[in-house]
């Protein structure tokens, strides 16, 4: 199961310091892909990302965990962060509660 | 580095308009946004002490066997991300309103593209769904040769549009082609025809023996393949087809 979260920084010009502020969080398990988050309509699923290691143009139905990994090279100009990692269903549980309250 | 010449004739052009005196002097404000994901250009969020975000893309943190898939080098990623907004400034409206301004210049040593974070929020299909939003847009990335816009590289706030990422772009004949989605747009409403203004555009950018300052921004082949973009738009009185470098 791969994990990918979203983020993005705000500044605070008061306290010299980024405040991250979440995204989405999407889930690619299997052949299964969910998404959410404060923003989720900001993720489209329907990019498709050249995967490096061999040139070759994957999207979601090529495979939705080999999808997932390859998110970060569809965002390259920096506004948005792409996290991924894989888990378990376990670690699962507190991705409602952390996006819950994000503004 | 093999595009010296180029960054220089960049470094030359640059400053002419306030967006980028702004761009070039504005002192940074704090340390860079923390990032998770390093791998993808190194890319940072800064801020400026004008009260701007900006994204400093350097040529060391290039994603070399990213870069290399789409027919790009370990060198011009911020180098097409610069030399995409000096086409806008060259054309004029609307595509100077278009672009996301960018600007070369050094964040901590480093040499690299800086460029303004648009307004607006990513995702949207909005400009997509009108000739009017998409037609600037997909005239401007069929003549840059844009290889991968998706609805997560431009910035929609309800109103207007603006094109990010332009560091996988100026490709060549047979370069890997990702996303084009807004001239698949322009395309899809029947509206390829050139516009007037596109026109008289692409009649200014041949009529100058350097494209207006752009040839000697890029690598020769390069150049070479957006001549001959230009021209055949022109012969042809149409946006080109996706994929057609």
């Amino acid at each position: 199961m791969i994990r990918v979260r979203f983020t993005t920084s705000e500044f605070n010009r008061e306290t010299n310091v980024w405040v991250e502020l979440p995204i989405a969080e999407l889930i690619a398990d299997g052949e299964e892909v969910r998404v959410s988050g404060p923003r989720a309509e900001w993720i489209s699923l329907d990019i498709g990302v050249i995967d490096p290691e061999n040139r070759e143009r994957v999207t979601r139905a090529d495979g939705a965990e080999r999808w997932a990994r390859l998110l970060p090279f569809a965002f390259r100009n920096g506004d948005i962060d792409v996290e991924v990692s894989e888990v378990a269903e376990a670690e699962l549980g507190g991705v409602a509660f952390r996006y819950s309250t994000a503004a | 580095m093999k595009i010296d010449a180029q960054i220089a004739a960049v470094r030359a052009a640059q400053g002419i308009l306030g967006i980028e005196r702004s761009m070039l002097s504005e002192a940074f404000v704090g340390p860079p946004a923390p990032t998770s994901s390093p791998g993808v250009n190194a890319t940072k969020r800064l801020a400026l002490s004008d009260g701007a975000t900006v994204f400093h893309k350097p040529f060391s943190g290039v994603s070399v066997a990213n870069a290399l898939a789409f027919g790009q080098t370990d060198e011009t990623p911020p180098l097409h991300d610069a030399v995409a907004w000096r086409v806008a400034v060259a054309l004029g409206e609307p595509w100077q309103s278009l672009v996301s301004p960018c600007v070369l210049r050094e964040h901590d040593g480093d040499d690299g593209a800086l460029s303004l974070q648009a307004s607006g929020w990513p995702g949207d299909l909005a400009p997509t769904l009108s000739p009017t939003w998409c037609s600037s847009a997909a005239f401007f990335d069929s003549l840059v040769a844009q290889q991968d816009r998706h609805a997560d590289n431009w910035r929609w706030d309800g109103s207007r549009l603006t094109l990010i990422d332009h560091g996988y772009a100026f490709a060549r004949p047979g370069d890997i082609l990702n996303h084009t989605d807004l001239l698949v747009a322009r395309r899809d409403h029947g509206a390829t025809a050139l516009l007037d203004a596109e026109r008289r555009a692409l009649e200014r950018l041949l009529g100058d023996a350097g494209l207006l300052g752009i040839e000697s921004l890029l690598l020769p082949d390069r150049a070479q393949a957006l001549r001959a973009r230009a021209e055949r738009m022109l012969a042809r009185g149409e946006v080109l087809r996706p994929g057609e470098f």
